[in-house]
């Protein structure tokens, strides 16, 4: 489902990635996880090209994520419509403030997908019920908990049915007890056989979810396996060091 | 101080208002749009745009405007275009405001928090639908409170067209005060209608800010 091979990413003399390549099957689920600045979240950002990566390839599907224009008067057909089939769950939520929660999570279907509004709204609605806020339909996030905002959020990505999902930590910006709530949606959704990659610094999750759990560190994949491989027997020092540390 | 003076020029001196209100009405309109523009020339990655934005609003701002309509009215006839004082008083206050209000958009625009552009194109908006119904709507609140003062500044700049035989608010108080050599009553009516005009952009803008600000 997800083919990323030999990705390179530099900001300035910042190499971030240096060449990661790796494979995501249908329904698989991905944690990854790392010291902050090894590269975790720019890989997930190349995914779906939100950074523009130096060198490599990423497909989704068997097609290939890339830019086909330069120009911002340009629409680019191709990568709007690669990235409406990955769904993007942010830190900090993104939700859109001046948009109740209903309107956030239609607001793809009805500019991307040119989807009639009424139709729209059923699925909307749909979605929310299933991250458990069909009572915060129409209130705008600024009345929403961060939990209740990504779950929001979460509900904005799925809405466009997209192939896979693709999470950024998405419970690092949470207070403590609200982390629950998200986590509890994320694993429903990996039950319901949803791709997904997830950056997390969430380890039980990671246990307990993923079908492998991926290290990286240093702009590369320094281990991967099985949950219980990784985090409970890791083979490489650095790995060890920081389960240590986080743990 | 005779106020029967104030009442029997009153309605003269609205006269010149009403040219002064569509003097402004007009700049603030092809002024807004001229600032749209070169705000997004000021936002996008093309050098040539930019740079074109940036000497723009380096050369409005950095003369006076007064000085632009002389130019305008005065210096252009000499190049064979010769424009009534009318067009030129549009012409030079919306060529002047359009500088300040593409600062304002380019400000409001580039204070919107990043991720809200990075949302909008995970879920495969393009770059303009992203603007137009991500960036812009959360822009607008912030420009309102900035515009409002620029619209306030406009129209009392616009009486600076006095100087080109534009026969507005203020050039009839000028000519009202030639004649009845009353300068005290004249000037103090004439300021009453400024204060009137400047009023109705300060309660609209309020209103305005009012009403987008429902989300926070």
């Amino acid at each position: 489902m997800v083919k990323v091979r030999n990705l390179h990413k530099s900001f300035g003399s910042l190499e971030v990635l240096k060449g990661v390549s790796f494979d995501v099957s249908k329904g698989e689920v991905v944690c990854i996880i790392g010291p902050s600045g090894g590269g975790k979240s720019t890989l997930l950002r190349c995914i779906n090209h939100l950074e523009e990566p130096d060198k490599g390839l990423v497909e989704i599907d068997g097609k290939p994520v890339v830019s086909t224009t330069r120009s911002i008067f340009r629409k680019d057909h191709h990568l709007n419509k690669m990235r409406s089939e990955i769904g993007m769950v942010f830190q900090r939520f993104n939700l859109f403030p001046h948009r109740t929660a209903l309107d956030n999570v239609i607001e793809g279907l009805v500019t991307v997908k040119k989807m009639r509004r009424k139709e729209a709204r059923e699925i909307g609605l749909e979605y929310l019920r299933k991250v458990g806020l069909a009572d915060k339909v129409n209130e705008y996030p600024s009345r929403l908990s961060g939990g209740q905002q990504q779950r929001v959020a979460i509900a904005r990505a799925l809405a466009m049915q997209p192939k896979v999902m693709l999470f950024d930590e998405p419970t690092s910006a949470l207070d403590p007890e609200l982390v629950g709530e998200v986590l509890a949606v994320m694993r429903d959704l990996a039950k319901g056989g949803m791709t997904m990659l997830v950056v997390t610094h969430e380890m039980s999750f990671a246990r307990e979810v993923a079908n492998r759990v991926m290290f990286i560190d240093d702009g590369q994949i320094l281990e991967e396996g099985p949950p219980e491989q990784v985090l409970g027997r890791p083979q490489k020092r650095r790995t060890a060091d920081f389960l240590r540390r986080v743990v | 101080m005779d106020f029967a003076v104030i009442w029997k020029y009153l309605p003269v001196l609205a006269k010149g208002a009403v040219t002064t209100v569509e003097l402004t009405a007009l700049a603030v309109v092809i002024g807004t749009l001229l600032g749209l523009v070169i705000a997004f020339a000021a936002i996008s990655k093309n050098v040539i745009l930019k740079g074109f934005a940036r000497f723009y609003t380096w050369l409005i701002r950095g003369t006076p405007l007064l000085l632009q309509l002389f130019l305008i009215y005065y210096g252009l006839p000499q190049l064979g275009l010769t424009l009534s004082p009318f067009a030129a008083a549009v012409a030079g206050l919306s060529i002047n405001s359009a500088a300040y209000i593409a600062e304002i958009v380019r400000a409001a625009i580039q204070s919107i928090d990043k991720g809200q552009m990075e949302a909008a194109r995970s879920i495969g908006m393009s770059y303009f639908q992203a603007m137009s119904r991500v960036i812009l709507p959360q822009a607008y609140l912030r420009m309102i409170p900035p515009l409002g003062n620029e619209f306030i500044a406009l129209l009392k700049d616009s009486s600076l067209v006095a100087t080109i035989s534009m026969v507005d608010l203020m050039r009839t108080a000028q000519q009202m005060y030639a004649t009845t050599f009353r300068p005290m009553e004249i000037f103090i009516a004439a300021g009453a209608l400024y204060l009137l005009l400047t009023t109705f952009f300060t309660v609209t803008f309020g209103r305005l800010e009012r009403k987008l600000a429902v989300y926070q």
